[in-house]
């Protein structure tokens, strides 16, 4: 239930897999599409991933 | 006449002494039956007396008889009864013997029951555990937070650059198919206007997006606030010193560079490979790498589906 707020909120499907990297995929519901998106943590800070990616959750 | 009474005399002495002799006899005789039967008399009652003792014997042969009788059909009875109530235990085993065979099977039955229970609570630990690792992720990586109460709050960190744990939250009561705004800190403009696009469009999810650039627009705004009073100060000095002025304005110019180059770079980083709509069948689940992790994605998938298909 909770799981399904953060996802639907977000639309970001995380890839749970990668350690080294934070990858996954940004639903866009009205345009079927799916996007991939994947930051390398050891040439970004924490701040700039995460606006990084609701930047392109709010486009 | 002489010579009749000469013969009759004797003839009648005679008869006389016949008679004597015969009741001597007699008497003799009389004596010898008075004799046997005082004997028999004796006899009699001794004969009595044993006849009573022998009624006392079979009164007594009797009794025990009777006795014996009576301890007969009590016997018999009671062997009717422990018959009947040897049918009765075993009437009784038999129907244990049903019970206990019907206890084992509803046993056996709980056993099975209990087994697949215990697999079903494994596997939904495993999976609240990965329904927790994944929501950690959000909180983790994007800074965001989910809590159920009073209402929904729904809370941000990573907004402002100086304090990155500086948390910003808004709680969203939704009570007779009315969106109610409970708090908001820190205060944002336009509120009312954003609550009730939300209780026309039933917009929740993009509230919620807006509502976190609404805060980042308040740091923004207190920043531009600090850069006006630079501004005055700036203003100021050119009353006194135009060069120091002129340096001024640069730095300002150099500041405002500064975001676009980060924003080229963040549009550097991001792999921008548009996939279609085809990693959302199932069938394509198999051509993405396989793996215990992978369950919760597609879990996600699922449930992202079903939410867009509620909406």
């Amino acid at each position: 239930m909770v799981l399904s707020m953060y996802a639907s909120v977000t639309n970001i499907v995380p890839n749970l897999d990668e350690h080294s990297k934070i990858s996954g995929y940004i639903v866009e519901k009205d345009k079927d599409a799916v996007e991939k998106f994947e930051y390398d943590t050891s040439k970004m800070t924490a701040l700039d991933i995460c606006n990084g990616i609701w930047k392109i959750i709010s486009e | 006449m002489a010579s009749i009474c000469d013969k009759d005399i004797p003839l009648r002495l005679h008869n006389i002494d016949a008679f004597i002799a015969s009741y001597r006899n007699s008497l003799h005789s009389l004596r010898a039956t008075a004799l046997e039967a005082a004997r028999s008399q004796s006899e009699l009652a001794e004969v009595k007396a044993k006849l009573r003792e022998a009624e006392d014997e079979l009164v007594k042969a009797l009794a025990v008889k009777t006795r014996r009788e009576a301890k007969r059909m009590a016997l018999k009875e009671a062997i009717v009864s422990v018959k009947g109530r040897i049918e009765d235990l075993k009437t009784s085993i038999q129907k244990q013997r049903t019970q206990n065979e019907e206890c084992a099977t509803v046993v056996s039955h709980h056993r099975l029951v209990l087994e697949v229970s215990e697999q079903k609570s494994n596997e939904s630990s495993e999976h609240r555990d990965e329904v927790q690792e994944a929501i950690s992720w959000y909180n983790r990586i994007l800074g965001f937070q989910i809590e159920g109460g009073r209402g929904v709050k729904f809370s941000f960190k990573n907004i402002n650059v100086d304090n990155p744990n500086e948390e910003f939250f808004f709680t969203i009561r939704h009570e007779d198919d009315v969106y109610t705004l409970l708090n908001c800190k820190p205060s944002v403009k336009d509120t009312d206007e954003l609550i009730h696009e939300l209780n026309n469009t039933n917009g929740l999810f993009k509230f919620v997006r807006t509502m976190r650039k609404k805060f980042q627009e308040v740091v923004a705004q207190g920043r531009l606030s600090m850069t006006t009073n630079e501004h005055q100060e700036s203003a100021f000095i050119s009353a006194s010193g135009p060069v120091l002025s002129i340096s001024t304005i640069t730095e300002d110019n150099d500041h405002q560079d500064e975001p676009t180059k980060g924003n080229a770079h963040l549009q550097k980083q991001v792999n921008r490979r548009r996939v279609k709509s085809a990693i959302l069948s199932p069938g394509s689940a198999s051509s993405v790498r396989q793996s215990p992790r992978l369950k919760v994605s597609t879990q996600i998938l699922k449930l992202y589906g079903d939410v867009g298909s509620t909406v």
